[in-house]
């Protein structure tokens, strides 16, 4: 920006004509210390001016940030909306039971398999049956052919 | 395209750090992916897919062929303080059984409470606990029934060892 532009601009704010970004650029020009003599009067109250419009300036940073803060924003949305489908998904009811390929969903089958897999187990996990027994006194050699 | 419209924008006449935009979006789908991984490997972690007995559950045992197989989780199951049941029986071969007895052997390892049983050194009954004590149990169970056959269970749930062997001891 040259002198004479700003000088133009000054002349310009003087008579209330010029726009926000005109003012900023003369706040901004007005902050250093390199001002010619001829516009030296004007630095300080241009300094002065741009003290009291610290509010705009700090809107204009935080409305920079925007796009990011909306991306992030919108990357967690999905993320955190993956991980609940997910979730979601492993929590929906199961109920079923799988022999001689047929699958069977009644519930009263299912939970009776289930009654009759525990019983079995930990009714009998003490006493070792007449096989194993034998095996122990005998050492019956295992078969490898069983289909 | 954002840091072309800042360049040529005269409202920021002293700007002269532009944010590279392509990197940026770069990190953060990198960031993304890298999220993803991460949830869907800390989720894969817990419950049977943890243990070495999944190959049983899955089918992948050598020579053994799953005879049947059921799969609650739900209400269903709230009676007795569990939240899911697994279970299948299998019949195998000798080579079978040795593979068995790896993976069982493998899982003992980690389980916080254990109760086997032996015959002839091969084991006969495996029960695995893990989990905390006051949260939620998951336990693993093997039972062999006969020459050729095995029974596997994996349950969850609140209900201790005690409460289990007192509900299904009949």
């Amino acid at each position: 920006m040259t002198p004479q532009h700003i000088q133009q601009l000054i002349e310009r704010f003087l008579d209330a004509d010029t726009s926000q970004d005109e003012e900023r650029q003369l706040y901004a020009y007005f902050q250093q210390s390199d001002v010619p003599e001829a516009l030296q009067p004007y630095q300080e109250m241009f300094r002065g001016y741009a003290a009291l419009a610290p509010r705009q300036q700090k809107r204009r940073s935080l409305r920079r940030y925007l796009p990011y803060s909306v991306g992030i924003a919108a990357s967690l949305a999905l993320v955190w909306g993956i991980g609940s489908g997910i979730l979601r998904s492993e929590a929906l009811p199961v109920c079923y039971t799988l022999e001689r390929g047929q699958r069977i969903t009644d519930k009263a089958i299912v939970m009776e398999n289930v009654e009759n897999t525990l019983n079995g187990i930990f009714a009998s996990d003490n006493l070792p049956d007449v096989e194993h027994q034998m095996e122990g006194l005998f050492n019956f050699p295992q078969s490898d052919t069983h289909y | 395209m954002w840091s072309i419209k800042w360049k040529d924008c005269s409202i920021f006449p002293n700007l002269t750090r532009i944010i590279d935009m392509e990197k940026l979006t770069h990190y953060r789908f990198t960031a993304l992916v890298l999220m993803l991984c991460l949830a869907v490997a800390l989720h894969a972690q817990a419950g049977l897919e943890r243990l070495s007995m999944r190959e049983v559950f899955s089918g992948c045992v050598a020579d053994t062929r799953i005879l049947s197989e059921t799969h609650v989780e739900g209400e269903q199951l709230a009676k007795y303080h569990l939240t899911a049941f697994r279970s299948v029986q299998c019949n195998t071969t000798a080579k079978g059984f040795v593979q068995l007895e790896r993976l069982l052997i493998a899982d003992e390892k980690t389980a916080n409470e254990k109760e086997v049983q032996r015959t002839n050194q091969s084991i006969r009954f495996a029960l695995f606990r893990y989990g905390q004590k006051g949260g939620t149990n998951h336990y693993l169970i093997y039972q062999r029934r006969g020459r050729t056959d095995f029974v596997c269970v994996y349950l969850e749930g609140t209900a201790s060892v005690q409460q289990l062997k007192k509900t299904f001891c009949k």
